[in-house]
């Protein structure tokens, strides 16, 4: 064995797990070779002089200095996003809620049909089926009240509304009356809000 | 990790003050004992242990309860003394391979001792704190961590984010760096018997 490989193989942490044929070589290189020997043990005292090696410890008041520097704001952690929800549902109740309060407790009259071209008219508080109109399909009308002179080819839903026939008004299926339950009233609110802003946006962009 | 030092970890966690200084006070004598073998001065050595962990502190939401935190606190430490190696002295190349004799020695700006200092070398403690600092930060580091700190080539391996056997080697390569630089100092002579010389 020669030197190199011998000091390779003496600074392995534990030289019984090395072949025993390979020790035997080792120590038979080692009780033939001074330099060999002389080197393991200055690697050996370097190790136990760095474990001895004098530890610095830290200032009596580290601790307390410390805890001055610490940050008062903190950054977002995964305990923020409930917080965060609750912030982004308080400011969308803000900004829907009241809008919404004021169109349930003065209502404006609303009105929706299966057929999407009927051409009713919506004046102050009135819904009216012109004469020459026919409606085809069911009309649902809301806080209104409905004068029919043409014609409608389906059923009528009043809620919270009354209605008239014309003299050349006909109704082909069954007027229906229905009453608001108070959580209708809020889904009818924000479906107002949003036809409002739709032809709000129309008439912008036109 | 024991039962105290995880509970103290998960109250830390949940921004608990106290318990938060509970825990420097377990670890900031081996933060700055630590930093101080990577630094070689006691002032630096306080500042970043107070980095260490300020950024612990602030980085806390980031560390897995599951893992030990030990190795963790480490990491930091390892990468803040070689971020302030890198401002103070010259660059230290993360990704060289660590090989041959040319990246053994770390350039001092002075590496000359001074003659009051020259008394302290004659021990081997002195001649290996100086020894120390003039090794490559990243030979140092592993043999501090090793020698100094105690722990096992798994926790090195866990905190430099290397293999095991790169660890291994690597304290090998530092180990007969630091012979070889104490062999120059003339505290050893070059394998003759291991006998050993004092400075002059």
């Amino acid at each position: 064995m020669d030197c190199s490989k011998y000091r390779q193989l003496a600074l392995e942490q534990d030289t019984t797990a090395l072949p025993r044929g390979l020790v035997a070589a080792m120590n038979e290189h080692a009780c033939s070779c001074a330099p060999c020997q002389g080197y393991v043990a200055q690697l050996r005292e370097i190790e136990q002089g760095l474990k001895c090696i004098t530890s610095v410890k830290a200032p009596a008041d580290f601790t307390r200095s410390l805890i001055k520097c610490l940050p008062t704001t903190e950054r977002f952690s995964n305990s923020w996003l409930p917080w965060r929800a609750v912030g982004v549902a308080a400011i969308m109740l803000l900004f829907f809620g009241f809008p919404t309060y004021i169109l349930v407790e003065h209502p404006q009259p609303f009105v929706e049909s299966t057929d999407a071209r009927a051409a009713v008219h919506i004046v102050g508080q009135s819904v009216i089926v012109p004469e020459d109109v026919v409606v085809s399909g069911d009309l649902r009308v809301y806080h209104a009240s409905l004068r029919v002179l043409g014609r409608v080819d389906g059923n009528i839903y009043l809620i919270s509304s009354e209605h008239t026939l014309g003299e050349q008004g006909r109704v082909q299926g069954q007027v229906v009356r229905q009453t608001h339950l108070p959580w209708d009233k809020f889904v009818f609110g924000f479906r107002n809000i949003s036809q409002e802003l739709r032809s709000y946006l129309r008439g912008a962009w036109r | 990790m024991d039962l105290v030092e995880k509970s103290l970890v998960s109250r830390a966690k949940q921004r608990d003050i106290h318990a938060f200084a509970e825990l420097v006070e377990l670890y900031k004598d081996r933060m700055v004992s630590f930093l101080f073998r990577m630094t070689g001065n006691r002032e630096d050595a306080y500042d970043l242990a107070q980095d260490v962990f300020l950024k612990v502190y602030s980085n806390f939401h980031a560390f897995d309860s599951n893992m030990r935190f030990s190795p963790w606190l480490y990491r930091i430490a390892q990468n803040l003394a070689i971020d302030f190696l890198r401002r103070k002295k010259k660059i230290v190349y993360l990704d060289e391979p660590l090989s041959g004799d040319d990246d053994r020695v770390w350039q001092l700006e002075s590496s000359d001792p001074l003659p009051e200092e020259v008394a302290e070398f004659k021990d081997l403690e002195g001649a290996l704190e100086r020894a120390l600092l003039q090794l490559n930060p990243l030979y140092r580091m592993v043999l501090v961590l090793r020698f100094v700190e105690d722990l096992s080539y798994e926790e090195i391996a866990n905190i430099l984010s290397v293999p095991s056997t790169t660890v291994k080697t690597r304290l090998h390569r530092a180990r007969e760096a630091l012979r070889q630089l104490l062999v120059e100092q003339g505290y050893y002579e070059e394998s003759q018997g291991g006998k050993r010389y004092g400075l002059q």
